[in-house]
C-alpha cells in the first residue's frame, strides 16, 4: 500500500496520534484539516459569482438592445394608447351606471325602509340622544361599535407583536438621533399653545357626542393627534410622565370592560321590553341619553390610546416604558 | 349700506380666491421644493385670511364670525409651523440644495 507523502502532520496522522495518546485534542484544530476544502469552496463561490455577474451583464445588454427594437417601441406606444382608452372606457361605463342610480333624496329609494323610519321617528324617544347617529351607533347597534373598539385594540396588539423592540433600554433609539426637528423650538412653542386647545376640543366633541355631530371616534382621533403632536415637539420622555404602557393597558382594559358590561346589562334589561333602570334624562341636556355618554367616553379613550400607540410603536418600537 | 357690505365682501373674496389660485399655480410652476413651499404657504395664510374676512363681512358680527376668526388663528398657528418643518426637512435631506437655490454658508 502506497503511503501518501504528506501523511506527516495531516489530519489522519493526528487522529491516529490522538488515539494512541500522543496528542491532545486541542492540537487537532491547529491543523485546519478543511483548509483546502475552504479555499476550493471560496474559489467556487467566486467563479459562480463571476458567471452570474457576466450573465447579468449579458442579459442587461440584451434587454437594452431589445428595448431599442422598433416593434418594442411600437408596442409601448400601443400600450400607452390602450391604457388611456381602457381608462376612458371604464369611466364612461361607470358614469353610464351612475345615471341609472336612484336620485338623491327620493322617497321611493330602497334605503327609505321601515328601519330608518323607526330610527328617525322614535330615535329621540327611545335613546334620549338628540344626535340620531349617536343614538344609532351607541344604542341600537351598540354591540357593533363595541366590536369596532375591540378591532382597534386588537390591531394595536398586533402592531405591538410585530414592531415591539425588546424591553432593553439600549435597543431604544435615543431622542438625539431622531432628527433635528425633534427639538425644534418653533414646533415646541406652537405645540405648547395648541396642545391644550386640541385636547379640550377632543374632550368637548366626546362629551357632546349625543347632542351634536361627533362622538367617541372623532374626538378620540383628535386627542390621539394631540398626543402625537406633543410627543413630536417635546420627545417621548416628557409624555412618559403621564402616559406609559401601563396607563395604556389599564385605561383601555377598563374602558372596554365597562363598555361590554354596561351594554350587556342594558340589552339584558332594556332591549327585551323589560324596564331599563338607566334614566334617559331630558333630551338636549349634557347628562342625557342614558348610557350613550359613558360609552362615548369609553370609545374615545380606546381610539385616542390606539392612535398614540400606533405612532409610538412605529416610531421607536415600544409603547412608553414605565 | 347693504351694497357697500356686498362690494367689500366681494372684493375680499375675489382677492382671496386670486391668492389661492396663485398659490396653486406656483405649486405647479416652480421646480424645487422650497420654491413650491414659498408659493403654497401664501394660500394658507393670506388667502385664508382674505376669504375668512370676506365671510365675516357677509355674516356681520355673530357666533359664526367668532368661529371663523378662531379658525383663522388656528390655521395661522399650525400652517406656518408645518411649513417650516417641511422646509427644515428639505434642507436637511436634500444634498443638492446649493444647486437649487442660493444658500448661506454653513447652512448645508
Amino acid at each position: 500500500m502506497k503511503l501518501r507523502e504528506d501523511i506527516e502532520n495531516s489530519f489522519t496522522d493526528k487522529v491516529e496520534k490522538w488515539m494512541s495518546g500522543d496528542l491532545q485534542p486541542a492540537d487537532i484544530h491547529d491543523a485546519k484539516p478543511f483548509r483546502h476544502y475552504e479555499a476550493a469552496q471560496e474559489a467556487e463561490v467566486a467563479f459562480i459569482r463571476d458567471v452570474v455577474r457576466g450573465e447579468e451583464e449579458r442579459q442587461h445588454e440584451a434587454y437594452k438592445e431589445w428595448n431599442q427594437k422598433k416593434s418594442v417601441k411600437n408596442l409601448r406606444r400601443a400600450y400607452g394608447v390602450l391604457s388611456v382608452l381602457v381608462c376612458i372606457g371604464i369611466i364612461a361605463v361607470l358614469l353610464y351606471t351612475v345615471a341609472y342610480l336612484p336620485s338623491f333624496g327620493d322617497k321611493t329609494n330602497p334605503d327609505n325602509n321601515e328601519v330608518s323610519q323607526r330610527y328617525i321617528e322614535k330615535g329621540l324617544e327611545e335613546t334620549g340622544a338628540v344626535n340620531i347617529v349617536a343614538g344609532m351607533i351607541l344604542d341600537y347597534r351598540a354591540f357593533d361599535t363595541y366590536g369596532e373598539s375591540n378591532v382597534l385594540f386588537i390591531a394595536c396588539c398586533c402592531v405591538l407583536i410585530l414592531l415591539r423592540n425588546d424591553n432593553k433600554k439600549e435597543n431604544l433609539i435615543p431622542d438625539e438621533q431622531e432628527g433635528e426637528f425633534q427639538r425644534n423650538p418653533i414646533l415646541a412653542v406652537a405645540a405648547k399653545v395648541l396642545f391644550p386647545i386640541i385636547l379640550m376640543f377632543g374632550i368637548v366633541i366626546i362629551l357632546n357626542g349625543h347632542l351634536s355631530p361627533g362622538g367617541g371616534f372623532s374626538g378620540g382621533a383628535i386627542i390621539g393627534a394631540g398626543l402625537i403632536l406633543y410627543a413630536n415637539a417635546f420627545g417621548f420622555d416628557k409624555l412618559e410622565k403621564f402616559f406609559t404602557a401601563k396607563t395604556f393597558r389599564t385605561v383601555v382594559f377598563i374602558a372596554l370592560l365597562f363598555y361590554g358590561l354596561a351594554k350587556s346589562y342594558s340589552f339584558y334589561t332594556g332591549a327585551n321590553h323589560l324596564k331599563n333602570v338607566i334614566p334617559k334624562g331630558t333630551p338636549g341636556a349634557i347628562l342625557s341619553g342614558g348610557l350613550i355618554l359613558p360609552l362615548n367616553i369609553c370609545v374615545g379613550i380606546v381610539v385616542a390610546c390606539t392612535m398614540y400607540g400606533f405612532y409610538s410603536l412605529f416610531k421607536r418600537g415600544v409603547l412608553s416604558d414605565a | 349700506m347693504e351694497w357697500l357690505r356686498f362690494v367689500v365682501a366681494a372684493i375680499l373674496l375675489f382677492t382671496g380666491a386670486l391668492v389661492e389660485v396663485l398659490a396653486v399655480f406656483g405649486g405647479f410652476k416652480f421646480k424645487y421644493v422650497l420654491n413650491r413651499i414659498h408659493s403654497s404657504a401664501m394660500g394658507d395664510t393670506l388667502g385664508l385670511l382674505l376669504i375668512a374676512a370676506g365671510m365675516c363681512v357677509i355674516w356681520g358680527f355673530s357666533m359664526t364670525t367668532l368661529k371663523i376668526i378662531a379658525m383663522v388663528l388656528l390655521f395661522w398657528m399650525t400652517s406656518p409651523v408645518s411649513c417650516h418643518l417641511l422646509g427644515r426637512l428639505e434642507t436637511e435631506t436634500n444634498e443638492k440644495l446649493g444647486e437649487e437655490c442660493e444658500v448661506q454658508d454653513g447652512w448645508i
